[in-house]
């Protein structure tokens, strides 16, 4: 299925004359993949985390009032082939048994090109450091550019698993993981 | 013929020793190579491999340690032996059994600590005995390398004292453990 992308800078050049008007989102899990990716033997793994829970509020006038907050489940993650799934969830990487979540929670976020930077503060096995995430808002094709109750959102940015402690079996994994977040998001009224 | 007797080892016994004979000098390569090969997708597999192969191992070494008390071995054959020879065979079997049950159990709390799911080849998974923990699989995975070495010199000791027997007391010992 084709997207459009949503202009949020676009939209935020309007905004000077309209009011804010934050809009609630949720997930729809069924429809969502907060996906990861990481070198191993050379080629390009990808993993998941399925289960996720969050609040998202967006205000597509004034980007800078938009918020997220997610709470992902680490003793669901995948790590792409049964080997890595339990390395992924073992006590060298997500220690899964002690850090059953990560956290996500917004502090700002501004409109960039055609989408956003949403900076935060991430929380993996203790240890919160900042992180931005580059993010696009799109709309499903043949819907109204008007749409804005089933909407899909799209995040990612790079993380190096040592600022988090979880660098176990640094010798065989890559450092830097590439996070891709493909989200189905619906409006709560 | 199965159970040992007075002079004689008896068939089960002989073939527990020489199977798992066989069997421990494979995993001690077999571990020295997982040691050393870079890992990859082509060869992960083989670490499966060695923990099934290792869990069947325990299983052997129970069996064979329970027919030992079910059916005694021969009285060991003292003539032109001293003394300290006759203490250090003693303290090498007793050494030779802790090990062969040492090894797969480190092995199996190590791999349990690691949090990585242990497939009897791809039949079930065998419950992990151990909570997740980098310092016990890193603790335990040092006394599996220590236990494997340690093995090799106790076996290295028994094969030497019972080829001494063989070949310069040339009493019955190892033909006693022969088919």
């Amino acid at each position: 299925m084709g997207k459009f992308l949503l202009s949020l800078s676009l939209l935020f050049a309007f905004a000077a004359s309209a009011a804010a008007v934050p809009m609630n989102y949720a997930f729809d899990h069924s429809d969502s993949d907060v996906g990861f990716t990481y070198e191993f033997d050379g080629q390009e793994i990808r993993g998941k985390f399925p289960d996720f829970s969050g609040e998202l509020v967006i205000d597509f006038q004034k980007v800078l009032n938009s918020t997220v907050k997610v709470t992902i489940n680490t003793t669901t993650a995948q790590g792409g082939f049964v080997f890595a799934t339990g390395a992924l969830r073992g006590p060298k990487v997500l220690a899964v048994d002690q850090y059953p979540e990560m956290h996500f929670v917004s502090r700002s976020a501004r409109p960039e090109g055609n989408g956003a930077i949403v900076s935060g503060e991430l929380t993996v096995r203790g240890v919160t450091r900042p992180v931005e995430l580059a993010v696009t808002v799109l709309r499903d094709e043949g819907t109204d550019p008007s749409e804005r109750d089933n909407l899909i959102l799209r995040a990612t940015t790079s993380l190096k698993r040592s600022d988090f402690n979880a660098d176990g079996y640094s010798d065989l994994v890559s450092d830097t993981l590439n996070i891709d977040i493909r989200a189905r998001i619906r409006r709560v009224k | 013929m199965l159970r040992n007797s007075f002079e004689k080892y008896g068939l089960v016994a002989k073939i527990f020793h020489w199977v798992l004979a066989l069997y421990l000098v494979g995993m001690f390569i077999f571990g020295k190579y997982l040691a050393s090969m870079t890992i990859g997708f082509s060869n992960l597999h083989l670490f499966n491999w060695h923990k099934a192969f290792g869990l069947i191992a325990l299983t052997l070494i129970s069996l064979r340690l329970a027919w030992r008390f079910i059916s005694p071995p021969p009285p060991t054959l003292t003539e032109g032996s001293r003394a300290w020879e006759l203490k250090l065979a003693h303290f090498t079997h007793v050494a030779l059994y802790g090990l062969m049950l040492g090894l797969p159990l480190t092995g199996w709390i190590a791999s349990s600590a690691a949090g990585i799911d242990i497939s009897l080849f791809g039949f079930f998974n065998v419950p992990l005995i151990a909570p997740p923990s980098e310092r016990t699989e890193e603790l335990f995975f040092d006394f599996h390398r220590l236990l494997g070495v340690l093995l090799a010199l106790f076996v290295a000791l028994h094969v030497a004292g019972a080829l001494k027997r063989h070949f310069v007391l040339r009493d019955m010992t190892l033909r006693r453990m022969w088919f």
